[in-house]
């Protein structure tokens, strides 16, 4: 099993931990394209642990999010695709995506240090539930 | 409804919670030889029968596997529900240069934190008797998220080099993780970075502070060519130094895996 199962573990654990017990109208998460997350795993995962864990979740929404990246030396700000990332930077960028400043230099002025300001890994966005 | 919650502070707590002593090689100062003893240590720890963990936290700069002579074109970590680390003579290894290969990876604040975060929440140890971590100098984001998330478990090795520049910060350092009640396990001071002329006044300096016991490691030139080569290493003073440690530690806290 792929290391999709660790981040639903996170997810699992946050809800069974940190909200116990309660059952979940929605959990709406976050999914940034550049750690390249294949949605069915996390999905399935998800849904495995969940009922591991015993945390009863009526409907689970993915957002996905455009990668950005905005130059800390020059300013300048762009997008990119996960597809204009090599096999190697992609894989490594998959397993941890800091390793994105070792593969990607910014287009105008070179630097590597640069912010991904959105898209890079996964997050609980929205979680809702009834209030007691 | 609760938004933006980052569920990895979650999740490391549990893939630390098989280990049962965590070392974090520590200084004020970069170039006092914290990767070379925090790697001889996690190696005299395996050969010694513990089952050992090495953590390498000097994310800007990982060089365990290079003392360790561990080819990054060949050694990657598997997945298996998480990523398990590779293990080298006997030593369970997870550094982010096997994923930042050998290029530059300039991280500031915000990406270290991240990385730190990524890095813990997916590495799957298993049980280790001792987590040997190659640590940054100095007190910035990842030695604050060491505290955070390994308080508990969380037993320094203080490295001080034979430098007259070394006193201060390396008191400070440990009165610092005294305010917090953490206690060093031990002082390591090591003649191989500075001058082994200046080992005894700086002794003197740190016994005065009463810091408890200090180990002494003497300068040792085979270790420039040992590198990458464990049967070299192996028959270094620096080993010798550091196996002693190391039954000191397992007398200590035994072995539990």
């Amino acid at each position: 099993m792929v290391h999709e199962w660790a981040l639903a573990e996170s997810i699992a654990t946050y809800l069974s931990e940190k909200h116990g017990g309660r059952a979940f109208n929605k959990i709406v998460i976050g999914v940034g394209i550049l750690q390249s997350i294949d949605l069915d795993i996390l999905d399935f995962a998800l849904r495995e642990l969940l009922n591991q864990y015993n945390v009863k979740v009526a409907k689970i929404e993915y957002r996905t999010i455009e990668v950005e990246l905005k130059c800390r030396a020059c300013g300048y700000s762009w997008k990119l695709l996960p597809e204009e990332l090599g096999a190697e930077a992609s894989e490594m960028i998959h397993f941890i995506p800091e390793a994105i400043h070792s593969f990607i230099k910014c287009p105008r002025c070179g630097s590597r240090d640069y912010e991904v300001l959105k898209g890079r890994g996964i997050y609980i966005e929205e979680i809702s539930y009834d209030e007691e | 409804m609760m938004r933006n919650e980052d569920p990895r502070d979650n999740t490391i707590p549990i893939r630390l919670k098989e280990i049962s002593v965590i070392l974090p090689a520590v200084s004020y100062k970069g170039g006092v030889g914290k990767t070379t003893i925090s790697s001889l240590l996690a190696l005299s720890l395996a050969d010694s029968g513990a089952s050992v963990g090495l953590l390498d936290l000097d994310f800007t700069n990982p060089s365990t596997h290079l003392v360790l002579g561990l080819d990054l074109n060949v050694a990657m970590p598997r997945e298996d529900k998480g990523i398990l680390p590779v293990e080298v003579e006997g030593i369970k290894l997870m550094t982010l240069a096997f994923f930042t290969k050998n290029n530059p990876t300039p991280l500031r604040g915000k990406e270290l934190n991240e990385a730190f975060k990524e890095i813990l929440s997916i590495t799957i140890w298993g049980k280790l008797d001792f987590l040997v971590i190659d640590m940054p100098p100095g007190l910035s984001d990842i030695t604050l998220n060491v505290l955070r998330f390994m308080k508990e478990k969380l037993y320094p090795l203080v490295i001080s080099s034979s430098s007259k520049l070394s006193i201060h910060p390396t008191i400070n350092l440990i009165r610092m993780f005294s305010e917090i009640g953490i206690l060093p396990i031990a002082l390591i001071l090591n003649e191989g970075a500075g001058s082994p002329k200046l080992y005894s006044e700086i002794l003197d300096a740190y016994q005065k502070e009463n810091i408890g016991k200090i180990f002494r490691i003497e300068r040792d030139d085979r270790i420039e060519n040992a590198y990458g080569n464990p049967d070299l290493l192996r028959k270094t003073t620096v080993y010798a130094a550091l196996k002693q440690l190391s039954r000191d530690l397992l007398a200590t806290f035994g072995k539990k895996s």
